[in-house]
């Protein structure tokens, strides 16, 4: 029964896995279908428009050049890599449910596969921006730390448990309230220049402890200063961690709320 | 033993007004179905009737699981194959292969699996030489051919159609019935649709909904002949071609 409890509607998404994967795949193979470059066409963008970046931002803003340069250069490339990751995922799985509202209610499939080939089909966008990303930074900067392994892969799963908790609550509320979703597409938009990705946190001064509030700082820091650094923040491990459990518990205990919802405001879509 | 029970089953939906001023009001409750009591056992063929807005959609729901009732109880047997909308599970931008690929991991088989089962979709379906040419290329025909080849690869006790349904009942022009063949394979059959002649070949049972509310249920013999008497001759649908003949 789709109204299953939270350990159903996982283990029936885990059952479809394999196709999960497969049609994540075939989408990243739509998505280029007409494209010369291929998948190659993402990365070579990533890592010249962030060039691009750096250099206006170093003539308007002042920076140094040489180290500071290739610093900033990396940070900037590193932001823009898990913000595009983590602002597709807000927009892709707040909208999905209501995409897919017709098949929701005629098939058999578990809500949450439907989110979770949305994130798979990112998780592979992403996976194809990774590796160039860790290769330029590895060429630009002195060498990776080794756990920085680790919070790559934290992080990216974190990222990965927010979109279902957030898929399977906000999606739902999109269908309730139709106006939900552009307010998320505005409102990623300004979360975009609210959150350090091509400005530092030190120009916040004596405000810097107020960042904590913005939520996706926190998953922003785990991914770049693991990735850069090899060392995360205490405090934005825990925020990270925190709000990816709540954001999972909340959108799983409430399916059989999410089911008769989604069914019941159906015909409105 | 494959078997469906519904005891006093009825599902319910708020209205609402979609019109600006008053968007999300409710206006009142709909019983799409209203306390239903059934049963379905192995060895039925089902052909659900009614016109339009009498809950049979509905009722395939209920009885494939993919809607819960809103009061009652509904107990099932068996694995359900609900194919209620066309292949949803089909990308037309896509290549037949991979195509078939997907239906394959949606079905749940393996990876070593898939090129067999692949191999064997396309010679079933005739659709060898077409493996690399997108789905929406292909005609109708073709379409259909591939969609019954699918339906017949799985296996599953229950089977339940929409309307659709009827597209996939053409007989080739060797002869060759592979609707029946879906059926042989299944303990229990269940399909909604307004072709009487389809009933006749297909269904020993038949179900009358009006309303939401089942007013006749029996053998076919009994209660065919009595839904036929009920309707405007207008409203009898014979065999012919019709735009349901769309493939996916």
């Amino acid at each position: 029964m789709p109204n299953s409890n939270p350990l159903g509607e996982l283990s029936r998404t885990w059952q479809m896995r394999r196709y999960i994967a497969y049609r994540a795949y075939l989408n990243q193979k739509l998505s280029v279908r007409r494209s010369k470059i291929g998948i190659y066409i993402e990365p070579i963008m990533l890592i010249v428009s962030t060039f691009l970046i750096t250099v206006v931002w170093n003539k308007l803003f002042g920076k140094g050049g040489g180290r500071e340069f290739q610093d900033f250069y990396l940070y900037v490339l590193c932001s823009f890599t898990i913000w595009g990751f983590i602002s597709s995922i807000v927009r892709k799985t707040s909208s999905t449910l209501v995409r897919r509202a017709k098949f929701i209610t005629t098939t058999q499939d578990p809500l949450l596969s439907w989110v979770a080939i949305d994130l798979a089909s990112e998780l592979f966008s992403f996976l194809l921006l990774l590796p160039a990303v860790i290769v330029v930074c590895l060429l630009v900067s002195d060498g990776l730390h080794l756990s920085s392994v680790f919070y790559v892969i934290y992080g990216v799963l974190l990222v990965l448990l927010s979109g279902i908790g957030f898929g399977l609550t906000v999606g739902v509320a999109c269908f309730y309230y139709g106006d939900l979703q552009r307010l998320i597409s505005a409102f990623m938009s300004v979360a975009f220049l609210l959150t350090p990705i091509i400005w530092q946190l030190e120009r916040l001064g004596e405000y810097k402890s107020y960042i904590y509030f913005n939520p996706f700082y926190n998953y922003l820091a785990v991914f770049r200063d693991g990735l850069l650094l090899g060392r995360v923040g205490n405090l934005e491990l825990i925020i990270a961690t925190s709000t990816t459990l709540v954001l999972l518990i909340v959108g799983l205990s409430f399916l059989r709320f999410q089911y008769r919802a989604i069914r019941a405001h159906a015909f409105s879509i | 033993m494959s078997y469906i029970r519904l005891k006093s089953v009825s599902v319910s939906y708020d209205l609402r007004n979609t019109n600006k001023s008053t968007n999300g009001k409710i206006t009142r409750r709909f019983f799409a179905l209203d306390s239903l009591n059934c049963e379905i056992n192995d060895g039925d063929r089902v052909a659900v009737l009614g016109a339009a807005g009498s809950g049979k959609t509905s009722f395939l729901k209920v009885v494939s699981g993919i809607l819960p009732p809103t009061k009652g109880t509904l107990h099932v047997n068996g694995k359900v194959n609900a194919e209620l909308t066309k292949n949803h599970t089909m990308l037309g931008e896509l290549s037949i292969s991979d195509n078939i690929r997907l239906a394959a991991y949606y079905r749940g088989l393996k990876a070593s699996q898939v090129d067999v089962y692949l191999n064997e979709l396309l010679l079933s379906s005739g659709l060898d030489n077409f493996r690399n040419q997108p789905l929406k290329v292909l005609s109708a025909g073709m379409k259909r051919a591939l969609t019954t080849s699918l339906l017949f690869a799985d296996s599953a006790q229950v089977v339940v159609f929409d309307e659709w349904v009827n597209a996939l009942t053409k007989v080739s022009e060797d002869g060759v019935d592979v609707f029946r063949d879906v059926i042989d394979r299944s303990d229990i059959l269940i399909f909604a649709t307004h072709k009487l002649p389809l009933v006749q070949k297909y269904c020993n049972r038949v179900i009358v909904l009006q309303d939401g509310v089942i007013v006749e249920d029996g053998p076919l013999e009994k209660v065919l002949p009595l839904y036929k008497a009920q309707l405007d001759p207008n409203e009898l649908v014979e065999d012919s071609e019709d735009s349901d003949d769309e493939g996916l």
